[in-house]
């Protein structure tokens, strides 16, 4: 993933490059009459990739009204001419909002799996059994466990790790450092987590997304959820 | 052919591994099956003071590894039911004094005069678990409905598959229903849930267990306690009977609560 970004300001918009194209992300702490006029203030070329369909616009939690959809429909998209591909965010109401209106609110899963060359550079390992406690895997690229992960059991991979079904043991993915990797979990119940040289284990069922399909990736320093969902893309 | 043999294991200690096979052992025994139930927990031995025969042990089974002994001369025939004997281990060696190949033996020994034997296996998994586990065919995992309880036995059962033992199942120790309702115990379906491994019975928490282990007399001898009876259908179950799994709410329903809401009618 490239990094388009050119300040370093917590109240930037980030234009991420992915596969698909550009992953909009919306700071949290700018007004919505500011945010419109930040990314108003992008210029068109900013969007032009050599590769890709289209944007995704990444809310995460930010509140996101109906007026501020209009506002930036009415503003930005339609006179750009610009292609949205989704609406994401983390924050119930705006995805319950971005749904009943009609808007795509699931992320092309193009995004995390394409976007990651070094993940997918590497050779993968298919685990065809479930892991029960003490019992490990270890490899230097990718990992699929068509299975469960079960409590005490580990994989540690030096790319993605994907448990097709309970997460609930301890997966490291990324051991040799590299944070450009993601871990999918068709349940996710794990006590601790690894991405790279980054340690997370601050999970319960308290959590949003326990219990949940999800993909993890790292980014800005922390974990990034998002819903798993197998779709067919069509662009 | 010749004798099942069946290690009764858990990972974890103070489960119940002890106490199930003593039970099962008599249940089978009762049943008209020639038994023998060898304790292969060296140096910490109790399955002979659980089934009430710690006054007449002579040998063990290192005396007969180590040819100190007949065979015949160290098993301990229980007179109170026929066909059912103790094979004792050893209380002042260490698990060193056996290898798995000597423990293979030693089932060998034993299957052609049996129906059963039953290795009541150590707590772990270092060499008294890979000992025990070495002569036996299939395996009866015991946990009890607590999350340390069922990640050892989930371990277990991960090493029981490696080592190809078949069938391996499972026996729910000291369920309590009540606490499963308030959402204070883990649930059956939340430990077939980790497991995956088929469920032979449940025995509920049952204060005659304790009663019994200090008299030496197994529950299955009277089989008149809610855990005697839930042996008694597990020994039924490896006899390949088909018999219900107990539902323990009943048990609950025909308390002194229950009674006092059908005295006033609500």
């Amino acid at each position: 993933m490239i990094a388009l970004r050119t300040t370093v300001e917590a109240s930037d918009i980030q234009l991420k490059g992915t596969s698909f194209g550009i992953r909009v992300v919306f700071p949290n702490d700018l007004s919505d009459d500011l945010l419109l006029e930040k990314f108003e203030a992008i210029p068109e070329q900013a969007y032009a990739l050599p590769m890709g369909t289209g944007l995704v616009l990444d809310f995460r939690s930010r509140p996101c009204s109906r007026r501020l959809i209009g506002n930036i429909l009415s503003k930005v998209i339609w006179p750009k001419g610009l292609n949205v591909l989704a609406w994401t965010t983390s924050d119930e109401e705006s995805a319950a909002r971005l749904a009943q209106g009609g808007f795509k609110t699931q992320a092309p899963a193009a995004e995390y799996f394409a976007a990651k060359p070094n993940a997918n550079t590497l050779d993968t390992l298919i685990v065809d059994h479930s892991l029960r406690s003490g019992q490990h895997e270890e490899y230097s690229g990718n990992v699929v466990l068509i299975g469960h992960l079960n409590n005490g059991a580990e994989i540690f991979a030096g790319g993605s790790v994907s448990v097709l079904g309970k997460l609930k043991g301890l997966v490291h993915a990324g051991r040799n450092g590299t944070e450009r990797v993601y871990i999918v979990a068709g349940s996710f119940e794990p006590q601790q987590l690894r991405i790279g040289d980054k340690l997370c284990d601050q999970f319960g069922e308290d959590m949003k997304w326990w219990k949940k399909p999800v993909i993890i990736t790292l980014e800005d320093d922390g974990l990034f959820f998002r819903d798993w969902k197998l779709e067919t893309e069509t662009t | 052919m010749g004798a099942r043999v069946i290690v009764i294991t858990s990972g974890k200690g103070g489960v119940g591994k002890t106490t199930s096979t003593a039970n099962i052992a008599v249940a089978l025994a009762k049943a008209g099956k020639r038994v023998v139930a060898v304790d292969t927990d060296i140096g910490l031995r109790n399955l002979d003071m659980v089934m009430g025969l710690e006054s007449r042990v002579v040998y063990n089974f290192i005396d007969v590894i180590e040819k100190n002994c007949k065979l015949t001369q160290a098993l301990v025939r229980d007179k109170r039911v026929e066909n059912l004997y103790l094979l004792p281990a050893a209380q002042t060696r260490t698990k060193d004094a056996v290898s798995p190949a000597q423990m293979a033996e030693l089932c060998s020994q034993l299957r052609p005069d049996f129906d059963f034997v039953l290795l009541d296996c150590p707590a772990g998994i270092e060499g008294g678990f890979k000992n025990a586990a070495a002569g036996a065919d299939e395996a009866l995992v015991v946990t009890t409905p607590e999350v340390p309880a069922v990640r050892d036995a989930d371990r277990i059962i991960g090493m029981l598959e490696s080592m190809g033992k078949s069938p391996i199942r499972l026996v729910i120790n000291r369920f309590r229903a009540i606490m499963v309702q308030n959402n204070e115990m883990l649930s059956q379906e939340d430990i077939l849930d980790v497991l995956s491994i088929k469920l032979i019975g449940i025995v509920p928490e049952d204060d005659s267990v304790i009663k019994a282990a200090n008299r030496g007399e197994p529950l299955t001898f009277a089989q008149e306690s809610p855990a005697a009876q839930a042996y008694a259908n597990i020994a039924a179950r490896i006899l390949g009977e088909n018999v219900p799994l107990l539902q323990w709410d009943s048990y609950r329903s025909k308390g002194l609560f229950s009674s006092l809401k059908k005295m006033f009618g609500f």
